[in-house]
């Protein structure tokens, strides 16, 4: 059983009813959010909705599960480990760095998460085709959980993306095509592609559901580490959704009376430099970037996030901040911590501890926080696209 | 964020009381807190000179209740009784309308509880009151049970129309609330009330034995109506000491003479956590807040 009872307009707030098959406003056009009756469920035991597994799933109370819903498509993602990173506390010095790692998905990204509920949740809607436009692993996510849901999925890529990731979508059945990174070419191929089918976009409608599927990321947080959250969490920001998701779960448990607003984290956004799409709309100057992947660190590409409107509302509401950083400090990064810490992380990650390391200097960061780190994703993956281990040889 | 409730889904319903007789023992007599024997007019009844906004303190009087006081004197059945809905379901704010007698139609609002003696209070215009008698019946739109805050769920709201909730002086400033008051007062103050299991309907009162202590907190000021801060209390469950819990209240009765009794105090809004944080605001009255905003 699901607390799901409407959408509500990220933007005007106008509400509808969960049956609906299009999830923009109808008033604005604005993104719709799930809207669960909290309620209700604070007096009641709000997750444990008859699933006990450890996965995201277990927290379907609220998640946007229609009454009559019987199939979910899932891996048995989430309850991915929170590591302890000593060293790196004692080098910065912090009183402590967690470091979630997402990598442990089952496949091997905190998109796993998105792509399950949102994949579930569009059931309702099994006769369209999926469609994502991505510069790295939500298409390989969209493309994992479209075939597990039996259907179509067409992937937008940039060219410049590692192949590593066309790889993967195309092995799962994706349909694959690259494209130079401009607003008039994407939608040259979006439109050529919906005239040949109707395709459900996971860049606009499907974010209603992704949104759900990342805030399990901090509600499983909250059980993980119980009374002692972290104070300041720091997550990349490519398209945005992590980063709305661990707002959409704040105000859930703020809601529910989990977590007190003057608990709630600092929480700080991390794009690149050669593609700082959030930081462009917050400080409101043009965005200048390249129509081809120019970084190491895929997931931090993204030109237009449409949840660019949302995302700064809540940053400024918040005083959350976004850190920029660049390609070298993500390689010196990526290969200390594999030193010190011995893990493996993805650039992405890696980007987090740069920007950490940035807000130490800077003062915003002291001992007396207690820090988390997100690394999305499986370093390995990038071994080839960066030719680190071929620099290494040289 | 701003403040948002669950108003709209909250159910209105219609009470009834009737207009009390005063009560007192048959020898009139009280002890007094120095162990005197002293007569006072008290509870129940229509007190015209005792009006919110007027002193709750400076009374030859024990109890006292302001405007009119009424209850339900309709049989119980078991543990429920008319009177007890009466007396849990009207909230302070509430339109109560006057529907028998020769000030039929005429309109008030409740103002406060009486724990004990069972009694809701509600305010009159004087010249209703001179065409209101004992025994007159007075329906009561009985709306704000239930009521609840979106985004402060430890936040226990009862005994407020919702309509005056919006209206009360709080703003939220760093994940608190910041609640306009005319007294803070701590709770070792408190007195007669606690041991209750509920703080739904009644109130508890606020001691006025200390010289020093009425001083500190002005409580020789204290006015029929005033919205007030006990601090380190909690209601959510009766009321108890804790430590950073904060209950807010609306002052409901007169002083008084008994030992562990004064000012009641109906409670309005508490929390066991460190989120309210009141303040001083002089004109937080029920006068105020029902006629001149």
């Amino acid at each position: 059983m699901s607390y799901f009872f409407q959408y509500i307009c990220a933007h005007c707030e106008a509400t509808f009813d969960i049956y609906r098959t299009s999830f923009s406003c109808d008033e604005c056009g604005d993104l719709l959010l799930a809207e669960y009756d909290l309620y209700r469920a604070r007096n009641e035991d709000y997750f444990r909705q008859g699933y006990s597994g450890p996965g995201i799933w277990r927290y379907r109370g609220l998640l946007p599960i229609y009454p009559d819903q019987r199939t979910y498509y899932t891996q048995g993602e989430g309850f991915t480990p929170v590591y302890n990173l000593e060293k790196l506390a004692d080098e910065m010095p912090l009183q402590k760095v967690l470091l979630k790692n997402e990598a442990q998905n089952p496949g091997g990204s905190i998109k796993d998460r998105e792509m399950s509920v949102a994949l579930s949740a569009l059931t309702r809607l099994k006769d369209r085709g999926i469609f994502i436009e991505s510069s790295g692993t939500s298409a390989v996510a969209a493309s994992r959980y479209s075939a597990l849901a039996g259907r179509k999925c067409f992937a937008l890529m940039p060219r410049g993306v590692p192949m590593q990731f066309v790889g993967e979508c195309q092995t799962h059945g994706a349909m694959v095509k690259l494209s130079d990174w401009h607003p008039t070419t994407r939608q040259k191929v979006k439109e050529e592609v919906q005239k040949r089918t109707q395709l459900v976009n996971l860049n606009t409608e499907g974010l209603t559901f992704r949104i759900e599927g990342a805030k399990t990321l901090y509600y499983e947080l909250m059980d993980q580490l119980q009374g002692d959250m972290p104070n300041v969490i720091i997550v990349p920001v490519g398209e945005g959704t992590t980063l709305a998701g661990i707002w959409k779960a704040i105000l859930e448990l703020v809601r529910l009376g989990k977590l007190q607003k003057k608990d709630i984290p600092r929480i700080y956004g991390v794009q690149s430099d050669s593609c700082p799409s959030l930081d462009a709309v917050l400080r409101k100057y043009e965005l200048e970037y390249s129509t081809t992947l120019d970084t190491i660190a895929p997931d931090l590409y993204f030109p237009e996030p449409v949840l660019g409107e949302l995302l700064v509302r809540i940053i400024t509401e918040f005083k959350w901040e976004i850190v920029l950083i660049n390609d070298e400090e993500i390689l010196s990064t990526w290969k200390h911590i594999a030193q010190l810490e011995g893990f493996l992380l993805s650039p992405e990650g890696a980007a987090t501890i740069v920007a950490l390391d940035k807000l130490v200097k800077q003062g915003k960061v002291d001992a007396s926080d207690r820090v988390l780190v997100l690394n999305p994703s499986n370093g390995s993956r990038y071994i080839q696209s960066i030719g680190f281990l071929k620099e290494d040889k040289n | 964020m701003s403040l948002v409730t669950n108003k709209d889904r909250l159910v209105q319903q219609a009470v009834v009381g009737e207009i009390s007789h005063p009560t007192l023992r048959k020898t009139g007599y009280v002890i007094s807190s120095r162990g005197r024997v002293e007569v006072y007019p008290s509870v129940g009844g229509i007190t015209y000179n005792c009006r919110i906004g007027d002193s709750a303190i400076h009374w030859e009087a024990d109890h006292v209740e302001p405007g009119v006081s009424i209850r339900n004197s309709g049989p119980s059945f078991g543990e429920y009784s008319p009177n007890a809905a009466l007396n849990v379901l009207a909230c302070i704010g509430n339109k109560a309308v006057v529907i028998s007698g020769e000030a039929k139609g005429a309109v008030g609002y409740v103002t406060g509880k009486h724990g004990g003696i069972d009694h809701v209070m509600v305010d009159f215009p004087p010249d209703v009151l001179e065409q209101l008698n004992i025994g007159d019946r007075i329906r009561v739109h009985a709306y704000g049970t239930g009521l609840k805050l979106r985004d402060y769920p430890s936040v226990t709201l009862m005994s407020i129309d919702p309509d005056l909730f919006e209206k009360l002086p709080i703003q939220e400033a760093g994940g608190k609330l910041r609640v306009g008051v005319t007294h803070i007062i701590p709770a070792k103050l408190m007195g007669a009330g606690l041991g209750n299991t509920s703080a739904y309907s009644g109130d508890y009162d606020i001691q006025l034995f200390d010289e020093a202590a009425i001083r500190k907190y002005r409580l020789d000021q204290l006015r029929f109506g005033d919205l007030v801060a006990i601090i380190d209390s909690d209601a959510t469950f009766g009321w108890i000491f804790k430590e950073g819990a904060v209950t807010i209240g609306v002052i409901a009765h007169s002083n008084s003479v008994v030992s562990g009794h004064g000012p009641g105090v109906t409670t309005i809004m508490t929390t066991p956590e460190d989120i309210i944080e009141p303040y001083i605001d002089p004109d937080v009255n029920l006068k105020q807040l029902f006629y001149h905003q």
